[in-house]
């Protein structure tokens, strides 16, 4: 699940941070990338999230529970409300499945259903395949360095290459200088029209790690609707393998 | 009285040339007529494939919905008010909700609309039911039965008896779900219908969609189509202040709204060259006949015939030889189109069955025999001919009469 990934990308910082002899001057972008990049590849985890969705017509809160393995690995399963209790989405590498206890039915989710909504959020099923790595698939440059907002920051643009399978035009990652944590991430079409907003807050630590624990998005074209994924529980590195992501899981 | 005698007797001294005039006339006006059925026919087949497979000659929706398609702007309690206002004799009625969601079968899901409709009001406005190619059509407002395009049944790899899931975004936000059965498969009617239609009842849609008898349009069809406009204004009229908009098959399908026009134009600049050209057989045969009948002129003259006699007698002639062409004329071209009418014409030779807005157009055109077209095609003929015969006539009155009798003819 992508926001998951997000989360865990400033822990990663802080990972480094702790364990590197410290930073001997400004760090590159692509150093910064890199470490983003590199360090939840392969990482497994499992945590509860809670997911509160506002739109012009109606709020709801989901609660679930998640798992990951890697970046090709999740999944998830909703525990509350009580409606949609029992609902569960399994991702394996680009294919997306969701479980429906209701009617005791797996459907597979299509390629062209991809920019469709996820369980009504403002994240999209092609939030959870995507795969993709910003060292890897985008070309990048620090576009910004200094004091904004009365933070000092950092803030890369990143410009997916011709080839990769992004639908964004441009992503720009604004990091705080102090301690590498994120704090925004913009993503515009190609055009340059800005598409959303990521916003990350309530930094805290799950076990020996620190990471916001709050993702908020917001749909640039309507303001006032938001979805924010709040991790009440996270735990890294637990001990799961490729036969726990499977069918026969998803409706368990 | 004698004039009319003259000139009837006139126009059979050489009657070749009349029967070729006669022949020449009678051809455009025939063709005149069958043109214009033909387009007429065709321009109604392409109203009725437009408004009767799902459209409706009139949609009301809430004001906004037509262009946003915003599940929440629908008309509440399930549009009885609408239904009720627009109740009048000659028009029928229908509610519908619409939505989006995702149609599974096994291992094939596909991005679908969801179309709920009231089976037995949409009977009434539109042929849906009767275009099935397989299976059954719905009959009531609720139970899990659908209908589904031809080429979305063939991608989802389903029959009638089949299970179909549905997955949608309810309107509170939920994840709604529900198994549905194929009761029928539509024949390939249009492309929205075939690759993307789910439909099923107006009450199911609603309870899967949580918008319990929410209403996103109301068609209407109306047993004199012509009348549309007349009928939108009226019920724009009636419904004003409800926040509802009134729309016509023209504007939700512009395109074929345009077409038809254009369509007209092309009409009209062909008959205006087929008539062209029979005025200009009339102006010929005339100015012919003077020649030849230059002695004549000036001896009737000279015994006393006034030159406005002289343009009266010729004028007369034309008459009767566009009357006689009209006989000829409008009976080919009312025997053509009325067997166009009846058994159609089928282009198929031509070109395959193609899509147009899309909507499936049939390759057999039936032609539409109308008197307007009829009576308006005569009269054309008949002052396209008196136009064409003045030059002569009035080149005849001009004669000077001891000249004329000298001319050698």
């Amino acid at each position: 699940m992508k926001s998951f990934i997000k989360s865990i990308v400033p822990f990663i910082f802080v990972f480094f941070l702790l364990s590197t002899p410290a930073f001997t001057g400004e760090p590159t972008a692509k150093e910064i990338l890199d470490r983003i990049d590199k360090m939840w590849r392969g990482e497994s985890s499992s945590g509860e999230v809670t997911m509160e969705i506002v739109t012009a017509h109606w709020k709801r809160s989901l609660t679930m529970d998640v798992w990951s393995l890697g970046k090709e690995y999740s999944l998830v399963k909703i525990t509350a409300p009580l409606k949609e209790k029992g609902v569960a989405t399994l991702k394996v590498e680009k294919n997306i499945w969701n479980y429906l206890p209701k009617i005791n039915r797996v459907i597979k989710i299509p390629g062209s259903m991809m920019m469709a909504s996820w369980m009504g959020s403002h994240f999209t099923n092609d939030d959870l395949v995507k795969e993709s790595t910003f060292v890897d698939d985008y070309t990048y440059r620090l576009s910004f360095s200094g004091l904004r907002g009365g933070q000092f920051i950092y803030e890369i643009e990143c410009i997916p290459k011709p080839e990769a399978a992004v639908v964004w035009g441009k992503v720009v990652i604004i990091v705080l200088k102090e301690d590498l944590i994120p704090l925004k991430e913009l993503f515009y079409d190609e055009d340059g029209t800005l598409m959303r907003t990521m916003a990350f807050s309530e930094v805290r630590s799950f076990g020996r790690r620190t990471v916001p624990s709050v993702t908020t998005l917001v749909p640039a074209d309507k303001p006032d609707e938001l979805t924010r994924i709040t991790y009440n529980r996270l735990q890294f590195g637990i001990d799961v393998d490729e036969e726990f992501f499977s069918l026969r899981n998803l409706k368990r | 009285m004698v004039i009319i005698k003259l000139a009837w007797r006139n126009l059979w001294r050489n009657v070749r040339r009349t029967l070729i005039t006669i022949s020449a006339m009678s051809l455009a006006l025939g063709i005149m007529i069958l043109t214009i059925s033909l387009v007429e026919g065709m321009h109604r087949q392409m109203v009725h494939y437009a408004t009767r497979l799902f459209a409706g000659d009139i949609q009301i929706n809430k004001k906004g919905y037509f262009e946003s398609k915003d599940i929440y702007d629908y008309l509440s309690g399930g549009g009885a008010d609408i239904l009720s206002a627009v109740r009048r004799p000659g028009l029928h009625a229908s509610p519908r909700l619409f939505g989006s969601g995702l149609a599974s079968s096994g291992e094939n899901s596909i991005g679908v609309m969801l179309w709920g409709i009231d089976p037995q009001q949409e009977r009434r406005v539109t042929e849906l039911n009767s275009h099935l190619l397989k299976g059954g059509f719905l009959t009531s407002r609720s139970g899990n039965e659908v209908v589904l395009g031809k080429m979305l049944a063939e991608s989802l790899k389903v029959d009638v008896g089949d299970e179909l899931v549905i997955l949608t975004q309810a309107a509170d936000g939920s994840l709604g779900n529900e198994i549905f059965y194929v009761r029928g498969v539509l024949q390939s009617i249009g492309d929205e219908i075939d690759r993307g239609a789910v439909i099923m009842g107006i009450d199911e849609l609603g309870k899967l969609l949580v918008l319990p008898d929410k209403v996103h349009e109301i068609a209407i069809s109306l047993n004199r189509p012509e009348m549309v406009d007349g009928i939108q204004a009226q019920l724009e009229k009636i419904l004003e202040g409800k926040g509802v908009e009134v729309l016509t098959w023209k504007e939700i399908f512009p395109q074929i709204k345009e077409m038809l026009e254009l369509n007209q134009v092309w009409m009209y600049i062909m008959l205006l060259i087929v008539f062209g050209l029979a005025s200009l057989g009339v102006l010929n045969t005339m100015l012919m006949a003077l020649f030849e009948r230059t002695r004549e002129f000036g001896l009737v003259m000279a015994l006393g015939l006034r030159p406005l006699s002289i343009v009266g007698m010729i004028l007369l002639e034309t008459l009767l030889l566009s009357l006689l062409s009209t006989v000829v004329g409008a009976a080919v071209g009312i025997g053509l189109s009325s067997y166009l009418a009846a058994h159609g014409w089928n282009l198929s030779r031509f070109s395959e069955g193609f899509s147009m807005s899309g909507l499936t157009v049939s390759t057999t055109i039936y032609a539409h025999l109308s008197m307007e077209g009829v009576l308006a095609s005569i009269i054309c003929m008949i002052l396209v001919s008196l136009v064409a015969a003045f030059y002569p006539a009035i080149k005849a009155a001009r004669l000077e009469p001891v000249s004329a009798l000298s001319t050698v003819g």
